[in-house]
């Protein structure tokens, strides 16, 4: 990489899901990884995390799901993070999320989709590769 | 492996998941060594070890209740009585993210959520469709609500009594165990504090007008799916158990009315034993969850 400043990453836990293990494990390898990241807890609305997304000035916006909501949370999302300007950012998510729902994801703008059981080092490297 | 490495592994001491040294075989000097056979004593007489009934699963056998619950209470209603048509001989109801987490269906923080993970409830009227038709004599029902507990275990008692049970002879269990959201799992409602307060209340209110009611059931199986070995999936719990006894205990409630928590096999024994400890209990009853992480490896080793 050629930054002056390590990437920033807001990852986020959308919604009333709990279950943060996962979410807490992938925080723990990227900063392992050189990666300065901002974990915002559970329960955060699409607002909350379009507006800690900008005022962190995060490279990358990483949702972590695992209860099924997150097809109607992305759709909400997508916009409430293009109008704060983050459109150009790199836009992550994982967690339970069925292939059926991969194209959907893509398409709403999370251009990487990691479902449950993904390797650690196929995040970072993709982190790596897609972050601007 | 070949036979020779085969023979030698068997002679080997292993470690179990929790770092703890197995040995190739046990005999009665190491039943000595623990206390002899008064620490093992028989069924249905303290300590417990070999269970809480004279005649345990020859009697009864386990309840059996897969988890379910989802959509709408009608949905869910009818998953019930194709359960209970198959076999199935309790119910153990899944509630959605708001329930859990004491939203309404139409409030803003449940887009997305509503129906999702469990059956969703509003009012007192969707525990009346849910439960239309079961006889609550014969099918016993879990709840696995948490943070909410005391305002769904308050709908489940408020529906039985209009169909004409009396809460004096019903039994039930709520999972009820808050302390364990805080540790493993993240649905909590309240504070630490004002949680075994209610715990407290709903233990207390149980105890003096539904005494047949299970109002708790302490939970390791979320602390385990959180990363702890079972040592200390046991250790949390039991803690946990202590923190809600030592609340009844302080309202000078006499008898705490009964202890569940989840237990693959190898642990029931031990934790009877431990809990059988606390002067003002005794006896504990179980339940086993078989889900996700723990069982998965257990499926493997079997396999």
């Amino acid at each position: 990489m050629s930054r002056g400043k390590p990437v920033k990453v807001v990852l986020a836990k959308p919604g009333l899901d709990g279950h943060d293990q996962g979410a807490k494990v992938v925080a723990r390898a990227l900063m392992d990884a050189g990666f300065e990241v901002i974990y915002t807890g559970l329960r955060q609305t699409p607002e909350a995390i379009a507006r800690i997304a900008l005022d962190e000035d995060a490279d990358v916006i990483a949702l972590s799901s695992m209860a099924g909501s997150h097809l109607p949370f992305c759709r909400k999302v997508k916009p409430l993070l293009e109008q704060a300007g983050l459109g150009g950012k790199l836009w992550i998510i994982g967690g339970n999320l069925p292939a059926s729902d991969h194209d959907e994801l893509r398409a709403l703008g999370f251009k990487g989709v990691f479902a449950s059981s993904t390797r650690l080092d196929d995040i970072i490297n993709f982190i790596r590769a897609n972050v601007s | 492996m070949n036979s020779k490495d085969a023979s030698r592994g068997e002679r080997r001491s292993v470690r179990n998941e929790s770092g703890i040294e197995i040995a190739p075989l046990y005999t009665a000097e190491d039943v000595a060594r623990t206390g002899g056979t008064a620490m093992v004593g028989l069924p249905g007489e303290y300590p417990f070890t070999r269970g809480i009934h004279p005649l345990m699963y020859r009697k009864q056998p386990w309840t059996m209740r897969q988890y379910t619950g989802f959509g709408k209470s009608s949905e869910t209603n009818k998953r019930f009585h194709y359960l209970i048509a198959n076999g199935q001989t309790g119910l153990n109801v899944a509630f959605d993210l708001p329930t859990q987490c004491g939203y309404d269906s139409d409030d803003p923080m449940a887009e997305g959520e509503v129906g999702r993970v469990g059956m969703a409830v509003d009012t007192l009227r969707d525990f009346e469709i849910a439960f239309a038709g079961i006889d609550l004599d014969k099918i016993t029902v879990s709840l696995t609500i948490n943070g909410a507990a005391a305002i769904l275990i308050a709908m489940y008692l408020a529906m039985a009594e209009k169909r004409g049970y009396d809460k004096k002879t019903l039994r039930g269990t709520a999972q009820n165990d808050i302390l364990k959201e805080f540790v493993g799992r993240g649905t909590w409602v309240y504070p630490v504090e004002p949680s075994i307060r209610l715990v407290g209340d709903t233990i207390e209110y149980c105890a003096k007008h539904a005494p047949k009611y299970s109002p708790v059931s302490v939970c390791g199986y979320h602390i385990r799916e959180s990363g702890a070995d079972p040592a200390q999936e046991m250790a949390y719990a039991f803690c946990i158990a202590k923190a809600y006894a030592d609340e009844v205990i302080r309202r000078g409630l006499p008898v705490w009315p009964s202890s569940s928590r989840a237990c693959p096999c190898a642990r029931c024994s031990p934790s009877r034993m431990s809990w059988s400890e606390r002067p003002s209990t005794y006896s504990m009853a179980m339940y086993t969850a078989s889900a996700v992480w723990p069982a998965s490896k257990m499926v493997t080793m079997l396999g």
